[in-house]
């Protein structure tokens, strides 16, 4: 039986471990490619993020998951199961809108309560259920109010309980920490955390904030023009970007462009178009096979910049330049350095000691590890 | 540096408000004092004498005419044109919705505003041409029973009968009520239906417990215009009635131009209007869409 | 202490309540005041003064025509106006509501003119300046509305009856009764007139009482009787019904004989009849009012329409039948033996005028018919 029912998983392709997938899916508005043969596949249990600039199609693959659109071409799977013609009132997931759309004719309660009453549940369960969800987003004092006496904070807490209340496999969030301010969101952030590590459902969240995306997924797919750039870990994606977008996207990064002069098992050697010669370790191209020649994007993340006043040893990176702007930022300094060849660096380094003034002459030094070389 | 105290300049005495307010209000004011309030108090008057007519010395005495209204048959003319005038709200809401709702919701945009203006142009005609016009269709030789025939069908007795009249009246209330629907469910947040499906619930579930509601404001300024017009419209009952077709203001018509020229009796028949007017204005004020009832 | 703001709110919130109370005790104080005050009381000493070679009249819409104006312009040299008013109660509202100072000529009908005979509308006329009034007939001269002609001329008369299309009705009808004997037949297919007095008179009278029967038992009896009959009829209406005669939609219908010859002129298969169990006299009158601005011109305008010639061209193009026994004679054959317009005497001898009726009787006929209408 276990035989028969892991070949039934491999003939037909389904992978009950994923909760969403989605496949080559396309999406064309009056002429316009908004999403372009994207492949996705959620794990149970994870918080995924769909990361992108606005207008990268991140909402609208939301909505294909959602139900509110169908797609062009392609396929969508919910636990297995395609969603091809299955409308949104009868898919198993659940959205966190970006204005919340609480009705505003209901009270808190009524407006959690909702899912469960049009399935029908009893009085009792209802109550109970309602209870539980409010208490876990902690607005259970605000059960008779209407939207419009809430803040927008409260609101967003109502709308993840409305949602998260009718148990879904997968709960959609549609930038849900956008309208507020930064205080509260960071305090959101936390909350949605703890939400999910204590409830373990899938989430996916879309959104254009990439410290949020790095902060709270386990995953992160980056999206740009309708297509996924690269999709992995925060880790994964901050360290070991795989093309400039995603490097200057995510954090901040400098970029040099140029092109491999020489490939080495263990280093490349690349050539800026301004003339600095660099020494960057080994990078594969999208493939996965060894880069060893063509035009290539070197990025170097502000942090692993290192100031120096003299001339350090030859076996790192090493160019000089002048100190243009200092800013302070309470935590770190930020340095904006003017190379010699032209080229402006930003340089970020925790709190210092002596801080030099303008137009002093600086070393800028990394080693080979702490810089990538990124296929054009 | 000494500057001037303010309490040594001289102030400047702004307006008062009431005044400001009173005379930006008082060309209206005085109109409607004019037509509309003493008419209604003279109006009053009249209906406190009983059997007056013109000539007569008015000298209010009693309410006498207002017993005369409990009279059945007075009773049974009001409740008639408590009929024609609920029935019609009735059925320009039953046909008024679906029709608001698609130009609002599910019409191609660049047609809203045509479709808007095809529903309000019957309103660009006389009311009273418009109620011949029906009869001309509604006859036993009429266009309605001539098409009925070509097509093999058998012909409708519809003129001359209550059909005829609440044809009539929603006919010619229906652009009221689809307008303000219209405007009603133009303003629906589209993202609540989304919610809605998102929830769980089918369209018609998302429609009973999330549009209805979210629109009722515009229904109930809605019904409440139409109920009222339609409360006053004895021409529609007339033309197209038949034989059983005395409404209240036809009452009213007679009692002040027909034979016995009861002047006192037709005045006070005509303040119980004005006050279930009245009582429908205030509803419509307290309930009403705000934005909607200044249609 | 009390800031600013606060004062400022005291003396709004005073002042706000003063303007109500005086608003207030001004409008209740005009209403009040003009307690005693004479309902639609028509100012007749106040006469206005008008052009003295023009003429305002007041009539029905069919009246007078061109013709009539410019040969009367011919005579006297003096501009004719006229104005048309729809029914009789509109003419009164008219007139009571003080527009019609301008009319020297209004053209009532019989039974309203002892009504504005009493209210003090009408000035009495002076036979030394009428010129033909001898040609009258008789019957018209003793009218019980106005006997001896004291504010009134009277143009025209005609009677009630049925108009029937004798294509569909292979019986013709010869009185009231036949509406009840073929209501099955008839279904659907008959109006009665708008008119309490006309419908509930011609019941009455099938029922062989009087017309203007004040007995509330007869009148019961006449309301019972209808009722038996309104399942089958359309609807009450004074005109309308020809439009509908000629489609076809209707069989018979109950009107006026100035109509009937209009319809049965288009269509030659309709008849008229006048019921043999009786049926109402009516006539149209001119009249000048007291506050006629051109009394020379109303007395020119009444002997131009008292004379023979006039009289008998009028009949001859607009149909109605004529007082003017002068005017008769000169009628071509053709519209003399015409029964429609002028039937024969056995049957006028039948036919009552629609009398004034006292208050009391007309709230009983009028609440009968508002029953009627309404249930």
């Amino acid at each position: 039986m276990a035989q028969t029912a892991t070949q039934n998983q491999q003939t037909t392709g389904i992978n009950v471990e994923f909760d969403v997938e989605l496949r080559k899916v396309f999406k064309v508005f009056n002429g316009e490619i908004v999403v372009r043969g994207i492949d996705l596949s959620i794990r149970r249990g994870e918080f995924f993020s769909i990361l992108g600039p606005s207008g990268c199609g991140k909402t609208t693959t939301l909505r294909l998951i959602a139900g509110f659109e169908t797609p062009t071409a392609g396929d969508v799977l919910i636990r297995g199961q395609s969603m091809l013609n299955v409308p949104p009132y009868r898919r198993p997931a659940n959205t966190v809108f970006q204005n919340y759309a609480l009705f505003s004719h209901l009270t808190v309660w009524e407006n959690v309560a909702f899912g469960l009453r049009i399935k029908k549940r009893g009085k009792a369960e209802v109550q109970e259920r309602v209870k539980e969800a409010l208490k876990l987003v902690k607005m259970e004092g605000f059960a008779k109010r209407f939207p419009s006496q809430l803040s927008g904070g409260q609101q967003q807490r109502v709308a993840l309980a409305r949602a998260l209340v009718n148990r879904p496999t997968v709960v959609l969030l549609d930038e849900p920490l956008g309208a507020l301010d930064l205080k509260l969101r960071k305090e959101m952030q936390v909350e949605l955390s703890n939400l999910h590590q204590e409830l373990g459902v899938t989430f996916v969240l879309v959104t254009h904030d990439q410290e949020e995306a790095l902060s709270l997924s386990d995953r992160i797919a980056v999206m740009v023009d309708g297509k996924v750039e690269q999709m992995g870990s925060p880790s994964q994606i901050y360290d070991r970007p795989q093309t400039p977008f995603v490097a200057d996207f995510i954090g901040d990064t400098n970029l040099f462009r140029g092109r491999i002069e020489g490939a080495h098992p263990t280093m490349l050697w690349v050539i800026t178009d301004k003339g600095l010669k660099m020494k960057v370790q080994p990078a594969n191209d999208t493939n996965g096979l060894p880069l060893t020649s063509g035009a290539v994007v070197v990025s170097v993340r502000p942090e692993k910049v290192n100031v120096g006043f003299s001339p350090p040893d030859d076996s790192l990176n090493c160019f000089e330049g002048r100190l243009k702007h200092v800013m302070y930022l309470g935590t770190h300094v930020h340095y904006v350095v003017q190379l010699l060849s032209g080229d402006q660096i930003t340089v970020r380094q925790p709190n210092a000691l002596n801080v030099p003034t303008g137009d002093t002459p600086v070393y800028l030094h990394w080693g080979a590890d702490d810089c990538l070389a990124l296929p054009e | 540096m000494s500057t001037k105290a303010p309490s040594e300049s001289r102030p400047i005495a702004p307006t008062p408000q009431w005044l400001q307010a009173l005379l930006l209000l008082a060309p209206a004011g005085v109109w409607l004092a004019l037509l509309l309030v003493i008419p209604t108090l003279l109006i009053f008057e009249l209906s406190l004498v009983p059997n007056i007519k013109p000539g007569d010395l008015v000298n209010p005495s009693g309410l006498g005419n207002y017993w005369r209204i409990f009279q059945s048959d007075v009773l049974n003319v009001i409740g008639r044109s408590l009929l024609f005038a609920t029935g019609t709200t009735l059925l320009c809401l039953l046909m008024g919705f679906p029709v608001a709702y698609w130009i609002a919701l599910l019409s191609p945009k660049r047609w809203r505003n045509l479709l808007l203006l095809a529903f309000v142009l019957p309103l660009w005609t006389s009311s009273l041409l418009r109620s011949y016009a029906w009869i001309s269709i509604l006859r036993p030789t009429g266009v309605l029973n001539t098409l009925l025939t070509s097509l093999g069908l058998p012909t409708l007795d519809l003129l001359n009968r209550s059909p005829a009249v609440f044809i009539g009246m929603t006919y010619s209330l229906l652009p009221y009520m689809v307008l303000i629907l219209y405007a009603s469910l133009e303003k629906l947040d589209r993202r609540f239906l989304e919610a809605a499906a998102d929830l769980g619930a089918t369209p018609p579930q998302a429609f009973w417990k999330v549009t209805v509601p979210q629109t009722l404001p515009g229904i109930a300024a809605g019904s409440l215009l139409v109920f009222i017009t339609g409360l006053g419209d004895f021409i529609n009952p007339e033309l197209l009635g038949g034989t059983s077709s005395m409404t209240a203001a036809r009452l009213i018509y007679n009692q002040f131009l027909g034979a016995t020229q009861n002047w006192g009796f037709g005045s006070a028949l005509s303040m119980v209007l004005i006050l279930a007017v009245s009582l429908a204005i205030a509803l419509l004020i307290k309930y009403g869409d705000k934005n909607a009832s200044s249609l | 202490m009390t800031s600013m703001a606060d004062l400022t709110r005291l003396h709004l919130s005073r002042s706000r309540r003063r303007f109500l109370q005086t608003s207030i005790a001004g409008l209740s104080g005009i209403a009040l005041s003009s307690c005693g005050w004479t309902l639609a009381k028509v100012q007749t000493d106040q006469v206005r003064q008008g052009a003295s070679d023009e003429l305002h009249v007041y009539t029905w819409s069919n009246y007078v025509d061109q013709e009539l104006i410019d040969a009367f312009r011919s005579q006297t040299g003096i501009k004719v106006i006229s104005d048309v008013f729809d029914s009789n109660e509109t003419m009164l509202a008219t007139f009571q509501a003080g527009k019609a100072r301008t009319y020297s000529i209004i053209y009532p009908s019989d039974y309203k003119v002892s009504q504005m005979v009493k209210l003090g509308y009408l000035s009495e006329l002076d036979h030394s300046r009428l010129d033909g009034l001898q040609n009258i007939l008789p019957r018209f001269q003793k009218s019980v509305h106005d006997s001896g002609n004291r504010f009134s001329v009277p143009v025209s008369w005609g009677t009630t009856g049925l108009i029937y299309n004798s294509e569909k009705l292979t019986e013709p009808p010869t009185d009231w009764n036949y509406l009840w004997t073929h209501k099955d037949k008839l279904t659907r297919r008959l109006t009665l007139m708008d008119d309490v007095r006309e419908v509930i008179g011609a019941v009455l009278r099938s029922l062989g009482y009087s017309y203007n029967s004040t007995d509330p038992q007869q009148i019961k009896q006449a309301y019972e009787k209808l009722q038996e009959l309104k399942p089958a009829i359309t609807t009450f209406t004074t005109d309308a019904w020809r439009d509908q005669l000629l489609a076809g939609d209707l069989s018979i219908a109950m009107g006026y004989s100035a109509d009937a010859v209009n319809v049965i002129n288009q269509n030659p298969k309709l008849k008229y009849v006048i019921p043999t169990s009786g049926t109402s006299l009516w006539s149209d009158t001119m009249v000048i009012p007291k506050t006629a601005p051109n009394p020379d011109a109303a007395y020119a305008w009444l002997s131009f329409m008292l004379q023979p010639e006039v009289a008998a061209r009028v009949t001859e193009r607009l149909f109605f039948a004529t007082p003017n026994e002068a005017a008769f004679n000169q009628l071509p054959d053709t519209l003399k033996n015409n029964v429609t317009l002028f039937p024969p005497q056995n049957l006028l001898d039948k036919a009552e005028t629609v009398a004034p009726l006292d208050k009391s009787i007309l709230e009983l006929y009028e609440k009968y018919w508002t029953k009627l209408t309404s249930s």
